[in-house]
């Protein structure tokens, strides 16, 4: 009796032993046991929900489990960024973050969302932005342009993509860095700014390659410069800011980046998930298809770019603020 | 001639049995949603751009844009039947198609509605074929002092909705204005009526302010009374639209559908526009004004067909110079990317299967929405004999889901409850809330265009009326404002003339 | 109607107080360049003005002829209003922690509640059919990850 009693006994202790295992996190060496969410601080639609999905449709291959790309729109990308932050830093909830809210957002809106809260876990690509004029704008090299703000200051109509965007930002850095001024008109995303200046109701915008092309080659919009730190493949024409002779680079990147306080092994793990999925062919592929190149940069490598790149911006929004 | 032999080319392309199938499937889909609260055509589209990744071009943009123009046919189908606006355009139809709901005539307001966007639909297609390019040349003149001048006369129409006094409309849209403007700035992007709530930086999403005003707070409403609303009491009269009704929608039908395509070539909230505007023209011109508001058809036709042809020639702007108008349109913009295929300039002349694929399609699935959506008035109207006392609370979990698919967040769900209550107060105080939802979207858009001008003119208030088009609109709205005015002169003329010779005693 | 109206000039008058006092606080730039205080203030202003123009109409119909015209709207069960509205409030909070099928059959279930005395079967039916229903569709067919609560997790 003792013995029947005891053995349901330890049925019962076993039992509750393995369950107390089960919740216990599983060690770094089983990571990952589950899918992996990738939170997306944006709606959809946009180049960073089309790259994020390019990510995940290969993703399972290469990680083991799938990976899910979770919407989290609002507050310029400081609410999916906030919730991956106060999420338990396991690597299974990851930020699919940007240049957009988690560098200048974080600047502008001093709102905690930058590198000091997150583990970079791998740069998938960057894109430079490209200076663009009308067709039959008298510019025909970007010093020219620069010159014409020079002689005439505040003249200039230059379509940004809403403050402290993908345009506004680089043309700040061009004008602190030339010492130029020019008239700043906000519009509501490249869409709308692009119209402005194919209307002729503006002069110059920035935007970025795959969006700018079609114009280009029907001869609508003319390239002047780039903001890489060489020139775009599909543009070999087009020279860099920096060979113009103004010393600005600023390219948008897009990353996975985990909560602070991840373990290393599970971020080394991610870290060589994302290398080997960022050489997939059919992945590569796609990306291409978006008119971007893949240019990976491990957590490491890409924590340096992304303090160098930080501290840059925050002197710029600093000077701003004045 | 020409042109024939491309449509005939585009329709070989369209009319094969996967792209039929593809564009049946686009039209149910879109219909489907259109009906369903919340989830609206972009997030749908967002849902099914992986799966066009494996068709061809050609299929995937029938099938993307067939749930575009899809779901302004069921959008109004909620308008109607439960006073829930499903997306932005089709607040308007609220106004006179649920109150014809309520007088038992459901069936004839959404037999008008699909009728009028048929008619539309294909009204604008052939015009989206005919005058694609010389309408984009058009919409580029738009710079922000033409865009102010527009929506200062959008907005001056809006006084125009709600049969209630000009006032109370007016403080309606002053309200809206203002709700509009929790956020982001839109010129600086400083915080504005925040109180430091991250999700209140967004701002107000439209379709949850409308849900809450329009869906909960009628619910709210009704569950006062004790006696059942008279959406139950009244009986169903016929099923259709009479002989009567539809003359007097077809004037309505016409003129929507011109307004529409015109208006809706221009990116951003056109479809919007023209549907309030559409509808103040048609109460404007209407012999009995005093009818709008309790159930005229001609305010449901107007409107309605306005949307659906605004909805159609919103594709001009990406067919023809690349830039997609609004979210779904830029999801379709994403689709041929990843295609390989780069909408601009040279889209006709470079990918001519595309575009007369796509046109033709736009003919076929407007004639199958009507075919599908026209049984279906039946099932609709049925769905008001089910009791109020359980329709109520399908409402409400149907409005509540709806909120939270917006962006997956409970805190929607919260802002519609909190403004269902608040449209249970204005309904109480007798306040309109379609004039508040209205200026509520045209508001930000109105800032944006007003300081965007004056930053562009360093300055100038001259910006406004020294360009024409600028200058004819601000004309127009200036004649709207003093309209009242006016007509009270002209009345007091007629009077003098007509006193003299009248007897003395 | 004019003592409603005259409710509603007043609310909405010390809204219109309270947006200009925020609107001031707000950077107001000129008619040059407007600032983000800029739009807000005005508005403000046109909503003040509006309240008081209800305001005169108010005072101005009850001395004219027409005074008392208009019937009060046929006044309802106000406890009703408010229960519903508590409800939903519950449901809001209710829905992360419990899940969407559990608060939402609760909810249902709350809102037949005069139905539940009389025929509790088919008002149990009801709610789980409308819970289970909209769950199936927006969280399974349409991917809208509504919480799932402990039942489904």
């Amino acid at each position: 009796m003792t013995m029947r009693a005891g053995r349901t006994w330890m049925l019962v202790f076993g039992t509750l032993l393995a369950a107390l295992a089960a919740a216990v996190p599983a060690p770094a060496q089983e990571f990952p046991a589950k899918p992996v969410d990738l939170v997306l601080p944006f709606g959809p639609g946009g180049s960073h929900d089309l790259t994020a999905r390019a990510v995940a449709s290969v993703a399972h291959q290469y990680l083991g489990q799938p990976l899910l790309v979770v919407l989290r729109p609002g507050g310029g990308g400081a609410v999916g960024s906030q919730q991956v932050i106060r999420a338990r830093p396991d690597g299974y909830t990851l930020l699919f973050g940007g240049t957009g809210p988690n560098t200048i957002f974080a600047l502008v809106q001093k709102a905690p969302i930058g590198p000091d809260q997150f583990v970079p876990v791998a740069r998938i690509n960057h894109s430079p932005a490209v200076f663009a004029v009308r067709g039959d704008a008298p510019w025909k090299t970007f010093r020219e342009a620069v010159e014409y703000m020079k002689k005439h200051p505040g003249k200039l109509n230059f379509a940004n993509t809403g403050p402290w965007g993908a345009a506004d930002f680089p043309m700040r850095l061009i004008a602190q860095a030339a010492g130029v001024e020019y008239n700043n008109i906000p519009y509501d995303g490249g869409g709308p700014a692009l119209l402005a200046v194919l209307g002729g109701h503006a002069d110059a915008t920035f935007g970025f390659a795959p969006q700018l092309m079609p114009q280009i080659a029907a001869g609508k919009m003319r390239a002047l410069a780039v903001t890489g730190a060489r020139r775009l493949g599909i543009l070999p024409a087009v020279p860099t800011v920096k060979e113009e002779g103004y010393d600005v680079t600023f390219t948008m990147w897009r990353a996975a980046l985990a909560p602070k306080g991840t373990p290393q092994a599970v971020v080394d793990k991610l870290e060589a998930a994302f290398r080997k999925l960022s050489e997939d062919r059919s992945f590569k592929a796609l990306v291409k298809q978006l008119g971007d190149d893949v240019d990976f940069q491990g957590s490491k490598e890409f924590a340096e770019t992304w303090r160098h790149e930080w501290d840059t911006a925050a002197r710029l929004v600093a000077g701003a603020k004045k | 001639m020409e042109i024939l032999s491309l449509l005939a080319h585009g329709f070989a392309i369209a009319l094969t049995p996967t792209n039929l199938t593809y564009c049946f499937l686009g039209s149910f889909i879109g219909t489907a949603i259109g009906v369903l609260p919340g989830l609206g055509p972009p997030a749908t589209i967002a849902l099914l751009l992986p799966i066009t990744y494996g068709i061809p071009p050609t299929s995937a943009v029938i099938l993307l844009a067939g749930i575009f123009y899809g779901a302004m046919y069921g959008g109004s189908t909620t308008s109607i039947l439960l006073n829930i606006p499903g997306e932005a355009a089709s607040v308007v139809t609220c106004l006179d198609g649920y109150q014809m709901a309520r007088q038992g005539r459901a069936g004839a307001a959404l037999a008008v509605s699909a009728v009028g966007s048929f008619i539309a639909g294909t009204v604008s297609v052939v015009g989206l074929m005919l005058l694609a390019p010389p309408l984009a040349a058009f919409a580029l003149r738009f710079g922000a002092p033409e865009y102010f001048a527009l929506l200062v006369l959008g907005l001056m129409m809006v006084g125009y909705l709600g049969g209630g006094s000009m006032t109370k409309g007016l403080m309606m849209a002053v309200l809206g204005l203002l709700l509009g403007m929790v956020g982001l700035d839109p010129i600086m992007g400083s915080p504005r009526f925040t109180y430091g709530v991250f999700k209140l930086a967004e701002g107000f999403e439209f379709v949850l302010v409308a849900m809450g005003l329009f869906g909960i707070g009628e619910v709210l409403v009704n569950v006062e009374r004790r006696v059942a609303p008279e959406v139950l009491k009244t009986q169903i009269r016929g099923l259709l639209a009479s002989r009567e009704e539809w003359r007097a929608a077809s004037l309505p039908l016409a003129r929507g559908s011109l307004l529409g395509f015109f208006v809706g070539v221009l990116p951003g909230g056109g479809a919007i526009i023209s549907s309030f505007v559409a509808y103040a023209v048609e109460k404007k011109l209407s012999r009995h004004p005093e009818r709008f508001g309790r159930g005229a058809i001609e305010g449901v036709a107007g409107p309605e067909s306005a949307n659906n042809a605004a909805a159609t020639s919103s594709f001009v702007p990406l067919l023809t110079l690349g830039i997609p108008g609004n979210a779904s349109i830029a999801l379709i913009f994403a689709a041929l990317l990843i295609h390989g295929i780069r909408p601009g300039p040279l889209l006709v002349s470079e990918q001519p299967a595309v575009f007369w694929g796509l046109i033709a399609s736009m003919y076929i699935g407007n004639v199958m929405l009507l075919i599908l959506n026209f049984p279906l008035i039946r099932l609709w109207v049925r769905l008001l004999e089910v009791p109020y006392r359980i329709l109520a609370p399908l409402i409400v979990v149907f409005v509540l889901v709806g909120a939270y698919s917006v962006n997956n967040s409970v805190f929607d769900v919260g802002t519609t409850v909190v403004f269902g209550a608040l449209g249970y107060a204005l309904r109480k105080l007798d306040f309109e809330p379609a004039p508040l939802v209205l200026a509520m979207i045209l508001g930000p858009q109105l800032e944006a265009a007003l300081r965007r001008s004056l930053i562009y003119s360093h300055g100038d208030l001259l910006v406004f009326f020294q360009r024409p088009i600028a200058a004819t609109l601000m004309a127009l709205a200036v004649l709207v404002l003093l309209s009242p005015v006016l007509r009270w002169g002209l009345e007091r003329k007629l009077r003098e003339l007509v006193e003299p010779v009248a007897p003395r005693d | 109607m004019a003592r409603r109206d005259g409710i509603a000039a007043l609310v909405l008058g010390l809204v219109a107080g309270a947006v200009i006092h925020q609107a001031a606080a707000l950077p107001f730039g000129g008619a040059r360049n407007p600032g983000p205080g800029f739009v807000p203030w005005w508005a403000g202003v046109a909503l003040a003005g509006l309240s008081l123009l209800l305001g005169v109409q108010v005072v101005r119909a009850r001395r004219g002829p027409g005074a008392r015209r208009g019937v009060e709207a046929a006044r309802g069960d106000w406890r009703r209003v408010a229960a519903l509205l508590a409800a939903l409030a519950l449901y809001v909070v209710a829905l992360d922690p419990l899940g969407y099928p559990i608060s939402t059959f609760l909810l249902v279930l709350l809102m037949l509640r005069p139905a539940t005395r009389r025929a509790l079967v088919p008002a149990l039916g009801l709610a789980v059919l409308a819970a289970g229903g909209s769950y199936v569709l927006f969280a399974v067919w349409l991917q809208v990850p509504l919480p799932p609560g402990a039942l489904l997790r």
